[in-house]
């Protein structure tokens, strides 16, 4: 007889236990409220089934890396290229003109990020001494969700990343972004680039799909429609902490509605 | 899909994932406290308890383990 956690166990539950045990360990729990890109972190993703009948969840790293490489090359790619997000106008040229990096996992390396919300800030200038807007900014953190939708699918591109060091094969993947609807160009006043959120039918055919290059660009520049989402302004510790925490902000000007309402977006594939 | 507990005027964040063929519950408690694993273990006999994985934690895991059955139940 063993003794787990001081209750008395038959070895072949003490053995599963201790198998637990390690399984726990080795398992990152995707239950953050945020995921900072630039920390790298676990995530969960869809990719389909060898049959493309299903899909399976797995976990990857946020930033893609292609091929092979050691973990300094790595840091080293990240820290250059940013891979954290793709631009859909970007999936086959470059913005230099150049054959993408994108290309071939466009085709066929296609997956789906869940997420249940994204947080982007605004930036707001500085007011001087003289009642003059200054160059300099603050940022105010917003959460932005999808009404009535505890978890939505965004588009991404993944890699089998195999560590040089290490021999060991990491998932890692990018999100695809697209042009700011009306109430995203006010939140990400920076960019103006929301990312690209599907509906059921459009993740799917993203993942199953046997689709043309040109279906591939449409269903990744889709734009949600302002009127679908949800937002509200957070305290700035997401970024240290993962947890989100509503905050009002009484400076901060309100969001502008009218524009929301008469929305007339390019790429919209949510209908009325 | 995570759901939330209220144990002692605080509020816990309860996620629930298959591991090593169990099912095991993630407790978060926020930044301040490390976050707790328990699942069910069997006893000889056939009895059930809440267990943390790895060992330790075990006055926590009976506690919150009991409001997750109770959790659970309601939901059925």
């Amino acid at each position: 007889m063993c003794y787990y956690n001081g209750q008395k166990v038959t070895r072949a539950e003490f053995i599963q236990l201790k198998q637990l045990e390690k399984a726990v360990r080795d398992y990152d729990f995707l239950d953050v409220d945020v995921h900072n890109g630039f920390n790298y972190p676990p995530c969960a993703i869809a990719i389909a089934t060898d049959d493309r009948r299903d899909f399976e969840l797995v976990q990857a790293q946020w930033g893609y890396v292609p091929g092979k490489m050691s973990a300094d090359e790595a840091i080293a790619f990240r820290r250059k290229l940013t891979t954290l997000n793709f631009k859909a106008e970007n999936l086959w040229v470059s913005e230099s003109g150049k054959r993408s990096m994108w290309k071939d996992a466009a085709r066929s390396r296609r997956c789906l990020v869940l997420s249940t919300g994204i947080v982007e800030s605004r930036h707001v200038p500085k007011i001087g001494k003289k009642g003059q807007e200054l160059k300099e900014t603050i940022k105010y953190p917003y959460q932005v969700t999808l009404k009535d939708h505890e978890y939505f699918w965004l588009p991404g591109i993944y890699s089998d990343w195999l560590n040089t060091d290490t021999g060991e094969v990491t998932k890692t993947f990018a999100i695809g972004i697209t042009k700011a609807n009306e109430l995203m160009k006010q939140v990400h006043n920076s960019k103006l680039r929301m990312p690209c959120i599907l509906t059921d039918e459009l993740a799917w055919e993203w993942l199953m799909g046997d689709l043309s290059d040109d279906r591939i660009t449409e269903i990744a520049m889709t734009q949600i429609p302002s009127r679908l989402l949800e937002r509200c302004t957070i305290s700035p510790e997401y970024r240290l902490e993962g947890v989100i925490n509503k905050k009002e902000y009484p400076e901060l000007p309100e969001i502008k509605q009218e524009f929301i309402d008469q929305e007339v977006l390019e790429f919209d594939h949510w209908g009325k | 899909m995570p759901f939330e507990l209220e144990i002692n005027g605080r509020l816990l964040k309860v996620s629930e994932h298959e591991l090593a063929g169990k099912r095991v519950f993630h407790v978060n408690f926020g930044a301040s406290v490390k976050p707790l694993v328990i699942t069910v273990a069997v006893a000889p006999g056939g009895k059930k308890f809440w267990t943390s994985i790895p060992q330790g934690r075990q006055r926590e895991a009976t506690d919150i383990g009991k409001l997750i059955a109770e959790h659970i139940r309601a939901k059925r």
